[in-house]
């Protein structure tokens, strides 16, 4: 009986001790943090105004619904009001080996476009860029602004050949 | 005459470029007078470089006669405006932001001694260039090829706050008309306090059992009087009454929730008779 | 009774190793600060940034292996219970035995991993990972945390 007993209780304590090495988990914690500091404005270029080519003497007229038109991108806040401005050359100015060939270009009242949230020109608004216009970002699921704007270039007869230049400068302006 | 000679080869940039122009947060840069310093982000997600200028001038949102907010300018600020174009600088004020590179701008006011206690306000100008676009698709050395700089200017708001600032605003005047499908809607803000009122504006037409017909929310900023024009997509209305609720509030998800100052919500309505 | 005084001589050789043994610790050092985000800007923070990358430092029985996993927050909670996404990549993980972050192996945090405590029972956990703000992310800050754990073997 007491050989049964102790037995019994080692059987007992067996299963009572804890065994060396068995698994145990410890845990602890540490923060990830992050500021998002503020609703970001992008201007982005699609597509730059392109006149191909152009006889001399002829004026030649780029829609801004046409394919070449120039055409921006305009991300930021949902539903903001944005104030568009434009600075256009009006001299395309020959920098090579003939300076003060110039070739004019035009902005006419309907040579600038804007569409809230749709990039499709077919469904803008016209403005005249050399005025600018105020409009609104898009809504939560598209908070864009599309532009477009065409142009005349007039080349003389007599223009001079080398490479022409100028800046077109447009302004977006949060309000 | 060679049938190459007739012709000017104007080359404003063939096909797409891609992106241009700079990514710029926050859009609105509150400077706090104990500190005196602020800062921009700038982000180029070009593959190019980008050449950004910095620079500053006075002016703040007004509307014009037809209802269109805008940015009034003025040149010359008297002492007793409240601007501070004057007396922030901007460090750098020219960089060059690398290919898919941040760069901060820091700002630094050194306003006048004895500045009253209030709000000041300048507009940051980010002009950002992309470089010269590539001439392409002219080999005939007669003809004449264009080449286009392209650049993006930003123009974002900076206030500076010293001491204790407050702001508010009431409406006035509220009125609509029904054009086409929308309804124009016209309202007299002004500011109240030392601080520019930076908020929401919520216009919601309902019908006589409260149900919304129509409504548009957007950010607002009124800094001294305004009358802008809102329009409310609404379709065809039966004939009959509506009423239109109008209201402001400092609510804004663009900016941080410490950043725009308190003020109780502004409600106003008014009835829309549709013959 | 001698097989019960002999039942209690073995227990107690049983017992005393584990008395002995050093116990498990996890200290959490640094958070991962992914600092000014860009909304619409990815932002990675790499595991070998000794400034912004998460960093735990562990402690148990020396020369003893351990598994190690990560409770990972799949976003980040700002302001109005806005949300911002975070990813974890194969290599954001590394460990390093002699507790230095220029010398780490590393590993994917979303799967355990096996580590050796060096000779005296130290080792350091790093992590990076990649914030994904939305175009239209609410400004403010944001907030999350990480566990990891830390069980040895039998």
């Amino acid at each position: 009986m007491t050989a049964r007993r102790a037995r019994a209780g080692l059987l007992l304590l067996g299963l009572l001790v804890p065994r060396p090495g068995l698994s145990q988990g410890v845990g602890g914690s540490v923060g990830i943090d992050a500021n998002v500091i503020g609703q970001a404005l992008t201007v982005t270029t699609l597509s730059n105004l392109n006149f191909g080519s152009v006889p001399k003497g002829i004026a030649t007229t780029v829609q801004p619904t046409a394919a070449g038109a120039g055409a921006w991108q305009i991300q930021g806040t949902k539903n903001a009001d944005v104030s568009i401005g434009f600075v256009l050359p009006t001299l395309l100015i020959n920098v090579q080996a003939l300076p003060g060939s110039t070739i004019p270009l035009s902005f006419g009242a309907t040579s600038g476009r804007w569409n809230r949230a749709t990039n499709n020109v077919a469904g803008a608004t016209a403005f005249n860029p050399s005025a600018g216009t105020t409009a609104k970002l898009g809504p939560t699921a598209n908070p864009y602004l599309y532009l477009w704007i065409g142009g005349t270039v007039s080349p003389a007869a007599t223009a001079k050949p080398g490479v022409y230049t100028g800046t077109i400068i447009v302004t977006i302006a949060y309000l | 005459m060679k049938p190459t000679g007739l012709w000017v080869a104007l080359l404003l940039c063939a096909g797409r470029l891609g992106a241009q122009g700079v990514v710029i947060a926050p859009h609105a840069v509150f400077i706090d007078a104990r500190t005196r310093s602020g800062a921009v982000l700038l982000y180029n997600p070009n593959a190019e470089p980008a050449e950004v200028a910095i620079s500053f001038f006075y002016g703040y949102p007004a509307t014009d006669s037809a209802g269109r907010i805008v940015v009034r300018t003025v040149e010359r600020p008297d002492s007793t405006s409240s601007s501070a174009a004057g007396w922030i600088q901007a460090f750098p004020r020219r960089l060059t932001v690398p290919p898919l590179e941040r760069q901060t701008i820091r700002l630094l006011a050194t306003p006048p001694a004895g500045l009253v206690d209030g709000e000041y306000w300048a507009r940051l100008v980010i002009s950002a260039k992309g470089g010269q676009l590539p001439v392409t698709g002219v080999a005939d050395t007669a003809k004449v090829k264009v080449g286009l700089t392209l650049e993006v200017r930003t123009i974002i708001g900076v206030f500076y706050r010293k001491g204790a600032v407050h702001t508010g605003v009431t409406v006035s005047g509220l009125r609509t008309a029904v054009v086409g499908d929308s309804l124009a809607v016209w309202a007299r803000l002004t500011q109240q306090g030392n601080a520019a009122y930076i908020g929401s504006v919520h216009a919601a037409l309902v019908d006589s059992t409260g149900r919304t017909l129509g409504e548009m929310k957007a950010p607002i900023g009124v800094y001294y009087t305004m009358e802008p024009r809102y329009a409310l997509s609404i379709g065809a209305l039966a004939p009959g009454r509506y009423r239109l609720r109008f209201d402001l509030s400092t609510g804004r998800e663009d900016l941080a929730p410490e950043l725009v100052l308190p003020s109780p919500p502004v409600r106003d309505s008014v009835e829309v008779r549709v013959p | 009774m001698k097989s019960l005084r002999l039942a209690f001589v073995l227990m107690a050789a049983v017992v005393v190793p584990l008395v002995g043994q050093r116990p498990i610790t996890v200290t959490g050092v640094q958070s991962l600060a992914f600092g000014t985000l860009l909304p619409g800007v990815p932002t990675i923070v790499v595991r070998t940034d000794a400034v912004k990358s998460g960093q735990f430092s562990i402690n148990g029985p020396h020369d003893a292996q351990a598994q190690v996993t990560f409770t990972l927050p799949a976003v980040l909670t700002g302001p109005g219970g806005a949300t911002l996404p975070l990813t974890f990549g194969g290599s954001d993980a590394g460990y390093s035995q002699s507790q230095n972050i220029g010398s780490q192996v590393g590993f994917d945090p979303k799967q355990s991993f096996v580590i050796t405590f060096s000779q005296q029972g130290r080792g350091s956990v790093f992590l990076g990972g990649t914030a994904r703000p939305a175009p239209t992310q609410r400004a403010g800050a944001y907030t999350a945390i990480i566990t990891l754990n830390v069980a040895t073997f039998p």
